[in-house]
């Protein structure tokens, strides 16, 4: 894949360039600045973008922005949202649109499980952090219907979320790729979301659900 | 005869002797009381023997005691009555002598009593009016009647509600409105008379229209009645000073606030030229009970001959304004610690939320400099050992060099991270302050890339919060001077001197530093305050700059 990095620190910018370079990609840009990032990405029409959330100019969420702004532009650009912290607000809504992949920055030392997003995130499908999918998830009022779904659907759902596949959540939990698809339909209904034949919608639906409910 | 008359003014003279304590002013006066009993007793019993039918309605009923004979009816008359009619003075005198020396409450309470004395030459009005127009004395019986509701009226509120409104106000007004009734009267009795000898013979008719007319005319007149009987019965001085001391009862029993002294007098006055200035205290300049100011011409408000205050009003001869001024000293105390007491606190707040606002600013950037340098170095270790193992995994191979390389690049790593926490928590607190205000401040200068002269003569025993904030005066001083000014060489001297701790920071640069323009100084002056104590900085363009500390060294200092 050809990418383009937008990240201030030179030295974990220099890290995550030779990650991309040793696993056979190709960095055709590096941003140190929102304003920049974009302009690189306009030029390069690269295949996928790692952005780091804080950058300058003003070092606050310039990244979340500008990956919004690259969203209205490239509906369909996989675009890797980088986060010092967890911060639901920036990633829930832009997930849900598909394309998209939000991690905490510590996530990138598991190296497989960073390149494994990020080739999932360029099919089009959505990957959250484990963290951020554990905020949503916990439970809210009484009559939450998270509180209906069983401790091995909520395993399910939560592995769902943060973007596996059956085949992959199957092989997390030790169980077979039926009994996930059985747990799937069985929380599809519990929580009333339409069932849909695709994995990548289904997952954008529940994200949408979550996000809903946050 | 009449059978009871003697009741009534029996009832008016114990009212007159009693009120408002309910008993007689003094043990001097307590016979009365029995004396003016037992005569009311005679005189009664005397007039139902007296010779004679009774009075109607019992003019059928037979004498239930007999009758005496005339002489020794007439007899006992002289002897009772005359007494009784002393009685009634001296119950007059008693109730002057209790007003003249009653307190204010008492004076007041003995007002509401005069309010209802208007009512006697009413009764008399209506009972000559009624005879005059309609040939009858019945009329007098609603002014009776008035009488009967309006005295036990007056005495409940004087007993209970003295100060439910303002008397003398209600006493000025109705005399007023009584010398008006007066003048009305007399206009009407004259028209009469002028009509009968016009018209011949009496016509009540046409004197009644001509009154109703005088009346109406009358109307603009009250405004100068009623001034005129102020000026006698409520003269504008009196109505200031009583103002005076009934707000500094309410103020005193936490009614209302020195603050509306301004209000209360203008009220009295009746208008809103009077102003009242106060003097705060460390400040040159008079403001009103809201804090905005105040022009300081007009008579001035003393206190042990220090001005505190400005009272003013064009209105006001000077002579009464002076002695408002004299009288209202206490009130504008009050007003002045009040309005310090605030301003202090309020001051307080302001630095107690700028310190809050520089803590949570120091708690950004800390997680910022945590973010940004530590936690990237560790990632990208992270990712460096991961490919490595990565390599290794997959088959590939690393020559003996190689891995030596590597791994001296990942200690390398290491130590500086750890390296930069270290200087990140340094920043938070150095820990060379455990050892004591000297040894930190030691550390400190030596980094000072500039000649520096030390002069540090302090305990080693301080307490933590004086060492803490000493040692940020100092950084902050410096940090300071080698930032913003083109100093050549600093100088520095911490002192202990009578339980104060000073601070002095000099440098020889260009100057022109203020507190409010670096943010560094501002929060370094609330820290300072926190702690109790003062930061001043003296900065003048050209001459260098002096930022100098003065913190209390003991805890119960406080009182300065």
């Amino acid at each position: 894949m050809r990418i383009v990095i937008g990240e201030d620190s030179a030295l974990f910018r220099e890290g995550i360039t030779r990650l991309l370079e040793e696993s056979g990609h190709q960095v055709v840009a590096q941003a140190g600045d929102a304003p920049t990032l974009i302009d690189a990405v306009r030029q390069q029409a690269p295949d996928a973008v790692v952005v780091d959330v804080r950058m300058p100019p003003d070092r606050t969420d310039d990244g979340a922005r500008a990956a919004r702004q690259l969203r209205a532009e490239f509906q369909t650009l996989p675009i890797v949202l980088l986060s010092q912290h967890i911060d639901t607000r920036n990633c829930v809504e832009l997930a849900q649109q598909g394309y998209f992949g939000y991690l905490l920055k510590d996530r990138v030392i598991e190296v497989d499980d960073f390149l494994d997003t990020l080739e999932l995130v360029s099919r089009g499908g959505s990957a959250l952090d484990p963290l951020v999918v554990g905020r949503l998830m916990s439970p809210g009022d009484r009559d939450d219907p998270l509180k209906q779904l069983s401790d091995r659907e909520r395993d399910v759902l939560s592995l769902m979320a943060q973007g596996r596949t059956n085949l992959g959540i199957a092989g997390q939990l030790f169980i077979s790729d039926r009994t996930v698809e059985s747990h799937v339909t069985s929380i599809l209904m519990k929580l009333g979301i339409p069932d849909d034949t695709t994995h990548n919608r289904r997952v954008l639906a529940v994200l949408a659900y979550l996000h809903d409910r946050a | 005869m009449s059978v009871s008359w003697v009741w009534l003014y029996t009832a008016l003279t114990l009212l007159f002797l009693l009120f408002p304590t309910g008993r007689p002013l003094s043990r001097r006066w307590a016979w009365l009381v029995p004396l003016l009993l037992l005569d009311t007793v005679s005189i009664q019993v005397i007039m139902v023997m007296a010779p004679g039918p009774l009075d109607p309605p019992y003019g059928d009923m037979a004498h239930p005691f007999g009758t005496m004979p005339d002489a020794l009816s007439i007899g006992l008359r002289v002897l009772t009555i005359p007494p009784f009619m002393a009685a009634m003075l001296l119950a007059a005198t008693s109730l002057v002598l209790r007003y003249r020396r009653g307190e204010e409450r008492t004076r007041r309470q003995i007002k509401w009593l005069v309010l209802t004395v208007p009512l006697l030459p009413l009764t008399l009005i209506l009972s000559w009016g009624g005879l005059v127009l309609a040939g009858t004395h019945a009329y007098a019986g609603i002014g009776i009647a008035a009488m009967y509701v309006a005295v036990p009226l007056a005495t409940t509120v004087a007993v209970l509600r003295y100060d439910l409104f303002d008397v003398d106000r209600a006493i000025a007004a109705t005399a007023a409105y009584t010398v008006l009734t007066l003048a009305v009267v007399g206009v009407y009795l004259v028209a009469a008379a002028a009509s009968g000898a016009v018209l011949g013979g009496q016509s009540p008719v046409v004197a009644a229209i001509v009154t109703a007319a005088v009346a109406v005319a009358l109307g603009p007149a009250r405004r100068r009645v009623q001034r005129a009987v102020d000026r006698v019965f409520y003269p504008r001085r009196r109505r200031l000073l009583d103002a005076l001391t009934e707000l500094e009862v309410r103020v005193n029993a936490g009614e209302r606030g020195p603050e509306q002294l301004q209000a209360t007098l203008r009220e009295r006055l009746s208008s809103d030229a009077l102003q009242v200035g106060v003097l705060a205290p460390g400040s040159t300049t008079y403001v009103d009970s809201d804090g905005a100011a105040v022009r300081g011409e007009g008579e001035p408000v003393t206190l042990q001959g220090q001005p505190i205050g400005v009272i003013s009003d064009p209105g006001l001869p000077r002579r009464l304004l002076r002695e408002v001024a004299d009288r209202a000293g206490l009130l504008v105390e009050l007003m002045r610690l009040r309005l310090a007491s605030t301003r202090a606190l309020e001051d307080a707040r302001a630095s107690r939320a700028r310190l809050q606002e520089v803590g949570y600013e120091e708690r950004r950037r800390l997680e910022r400099d945590l973010h940004d340098v530590a936690q990237q170095r560790l990632v990208s270790l992270g990712i460096s050992m991961r490919l490595a193992q990565r390599r290794l995994a997959s088959g590939g191979e690393l020559t003996p060099e190689e891995t030596n390389a590597l791994i001296g690049q990942w200690v390398c790593e290491v130590t500086r991270s750890t390296g930069e926490l270290r200087d990140l928590a340094h920043g938070i607190r150095p820990s060379a302050l455990d050892d004591g205000l000297r040894p930190a401040l030691t550390l400190l200068t030596q980094r000072v890339p500039l000649p520096l002269d030390t002069r540090i003569f302090v305990r080693d025993d301080l307490p933590q919060p004086v060492t803490t904030t000493a040692y940020y005066v100092v950084a902050e001083a410096i940090a300071n001077a080698l930032k913003h000014s083109t100093a050549s060489r600093l100088d520095l001297s911490v002192e202990e001197t009578g339980g104060r701790l000073r601070v002095r920071v000099s440098d020889d640069g260009q100057g022109g530093a203020k507190i409010g323009q670096h943010r560094g100084l501002g929060s370094l002056r609330d820290r300072v305050a926190a702690a109790g104590g003062v930061l001043r900085v003296t900065s003048r363009p050209g001459l260098g700059t002096t930022v100098e500390a003065e913190l209390p060294t003991e805890e119960a200092s406080c009182a300065s």
